[in-house]
């Protein structure tokens, strides 16, 4: 009977889907969407939220990447992409690599396109790279984003830091009678959720109007027309990851809930969240039911890749039939381009793979799935954290947690040390330093820290909690009181509840 | 609860693919599913003319692709004669499309990928760490 109904709402789900892309997407009903677009007159309101757009995404993941290379090699494809199109003196759009290992990209209002260095690892060829530029930069040109994008970006960003703050909270210690594996599994799968879905989905049409425009530009430009759907299918993958993510934790913290004794689950009721009495470990729950909640439902609920192949296939029959594919462009990067900023780029993407194999090292053996370290993961460690990636978050921070794993401190913190001095900060960098001097009770040293750290993070309110915890535990309660009124200036319930536990000295 | 749904009804819809590529399982290789258009142009070489126009209904299903081209045109083999034709109008499954990511750690049979870990292990050859 279940199985039934379960059946009839896939099937219901899949006719609405054929409904309305039949009947309605953002694509022109005739001609391309290139000879028929109206830029506004003036983008000068949108360029006015930059400051504030960058200061949310660059609490995100391990920030931006510090490459004044890499920013002007995409920076000068999304140019030659945007090359011809009448676009008014106040739209100028940029371009931020974000150090994270997903491939994904985003617009934000203002047209500042941010891709993460997954997916430039994972591009073919600049043909793919213009796509991506093509159609994140035309979200800008619409006007796409809501006006509450920025208050959702902002949410992702918050419930992002704070799963990571829990993860360096917490590591190797025992909370309440839930097992930290669990408490960290949660907060994991949060972070990476949220590391899928770095800002808010724009609505179905939307994706469509920037699929055809991003298409049109990067086809006049000349770039190959075929490479929009390689893109596609790399995008399919990585919702197909994403979507998975959050199937198998919801399936996990079934089988958790339904395991718990019958004291555990009064205690669940007594304290309000879905975990123990320990006030952490409620709040990692809590923060699991509602994250994951809001994270896959945006996940599941956008225009899915598979979809928009096949409408981009459609559009491209009938308005580029007879255009002959290009030869895909190389990217700088691969090969053996002599160009001193090609190698750069080349050594630089190889130092973040690197740290990626080691991460994912660090990974497997935190979950008991690998045993003894590879030599060549102690390579990739170093070799990552040498020139031109020596002070680069992402790659000290992968160091640090290596050196963790080995029970080598010194090591690890002198790692996170070099990484705050870098010229990119992150807080995943930040959250754990502080985390050695809280649990040192170093009060003053963590203030100092994190007064280093709130204007590197425009005063980012992802740093709340842990400014407050910090306060507290200098004694000054009223001063950790007084930060309270702008937690909840947020429009955000959880950042409020961590902000109030702080205070409460429970964090 | 809504989340749970939403999420099974696009697992069923994107089966639809799968379903697709199964019916082709006795062709190993780049194959061509089906066309994707409702048409398809055929061409003399990658860079070449149209030679010949098929509907939908008459491009043969499960046709091996026996060559691609830099411009990522697909040479496929139609009743007999040889043609080629533009990715966007056929349904392709096409193996190795990028370059394969082999991580340097081992993940045993575990296939489960997550974010940092995209990609691992695909087309990669199967290894395991020292000790297990």
């Amino acid at each position: 009977m279940m199985r039934r109904l379960l059946l009839a709402s896939a099937a219901f789900g899949c006719a609405m889907f054929a409904a309305v892309s039949a009947d309605a997407n953002g694509y022109p009903p005739k001609g391309r969407a290139i000879d028929q677009l109206r830029p506004a007159a003036d983008y000068t309101d949108v360029m006015a939220g930059r400051t504030r757009a960058l200061g949310i995404m660059r609490a995100r993941a391990n920030g931006f990447v510090p490459s004044a290379a890499l920013h002007d090699y995409v920076r000068s494809v999304q140019m030659k992409v945007l090359k011809g199109v009448n676009l008014p003196p106040s739209f100028q759009p940029d371009v931020r690599i974000l150090a994270a290992p997903e491939f994904t990209a985003l617009c934000t209002p203002d047209g500042t396109i941010i891709v993460t260095i997954g997916l430039l690892e994972q591009l073919d060829n600049e043909d793919e790279l213009a796509f991506i530029l093509g159609h994140e930069t035309s979200h800008a040109i619409y006007r796409h984003h809501g006006h509450d994008w920025y208050t959702k970006a902002q949410y992702y960003a918050v419930m992002s830091g704070s799963s990571f703050d829990e993860i360096s909270d917490h590591v190797g210690f025992n909370i309440g009678g839930i097992s930290t594996t669990q408490v960290m599994r949660t907060a994991a799968h949060v972070a990476k959720l949220s590391q899928n879905l770095l800002a808010p989905q724009l609505d179905k049409d939307q994706e469509d109007a920037a699929d055809a425009l991003g298409f049109d530009l990067a086809v006049k430009a000349g770039y190959d027309s075929e490479a929009s759907l390689a893109v596609m299918d790399k995008l399919a993958a990585q919702e197909a990851e994403a979507a998975a993510i959050a199937a198998k934790e919801k399936e996990e913290q079934k089988n958790e809930d339904e395991k718990e004794t019958p004291e555990q689950n009064a205690n669940d009721l007594l304290s309000g969240f879905g975990g123990t009495s320990s006030g952490f470990a409620g709040l990692g729950m809590s923060l699991f039911n509602s994250a994951v909640d809001n994270m896959a439902e945006d996940t599941t609920q956008h225009h899915p890749a598979t979809e928009r192949a096949t409408l981009l296939s459609a559009y491209e029959f009938r308005e580029y039939r007879t255009l002959m594919p290009a030869n895909p462009t190389p990217l700088p990067w691969k090969g053996d381009n002599p160009d001193p900023k090609a190698r750069e780029m080349a050594s630089l993407l190889a130092h973040y793979s690197d740290a990626e194999d080691a991460a994912a090292y660090v990974a497997q053996a935190e979950a008991g799935q690998a045993s003894g370290a590879p030599p060549t993961t102690q390579q990739s460690v170093t070799t990552s954290t040498q020139q031109p990636t020596t002070d680069h978050a992402y790659t000290e921070f992968v160091a640090s947690e290596y050196y963790d794993l080995n029970k080598n401190e010194a090591q690890s913190e002198a790692a996170l040390l070099k990484a705050v001095q870098g010229p990119e900060p992150s807080w995943e960098v930040y959250s754990r330093l502080l985390n050695i001097y809280m649990k040192r009770s170093d009060w003053q040293k963590a203030e100092t820290l994190m007064e280093q750290a709130v204007p590197r993070f425009d005063n980012s309110p992802v740093l709340l909690p842990k400014r407050i915890a910090i306060l507290h535990g200098l004694g000054r309660q009223q001063d950790a009181e007084a930060l309270l009124p702008q937690c909840n200036g947020y429009d955000i319930k959880e950042l409020y509840d961590l902000c109030k536990k702080a205070a409460d000295g429970e964090s | 609860m809504r989340t749970l749904l939403w999420g099974m009804a696009l697992a069923a819809c994107a089966a639809t693919p799968v379903f697709a590529a199964d019916s082709c399982a006795n062709v190993t290789g780049d194959v061509v599913l089906s066309a994707r258009t409702p048409q398809v142009d055929l061409y003399d070489s990658a860079n070449g003319k149209v030679v010949s126009t098929l509907d939908r209904d008459k491009f043969p299903d499960c046709t091996p692709v026996t060559a691609r081209a830099p411009n990522m045109m697909l040479k496929v083999s139609v009743n007999g004669t040889d043609y080629w034709v533009p990715p966007h109008m056929v349904n392709a499954r096409l193996a190795g499309k990028g370059t394969a990511i082999c991580r340097n750690l081992a993940m045993g049979e575990d296939t489960t990928k997550v974010g940092s870990t995209r990609g691992l292990g695909e087309d990669c050859p199967k290894t395991t760490a020292p000790g297990q």
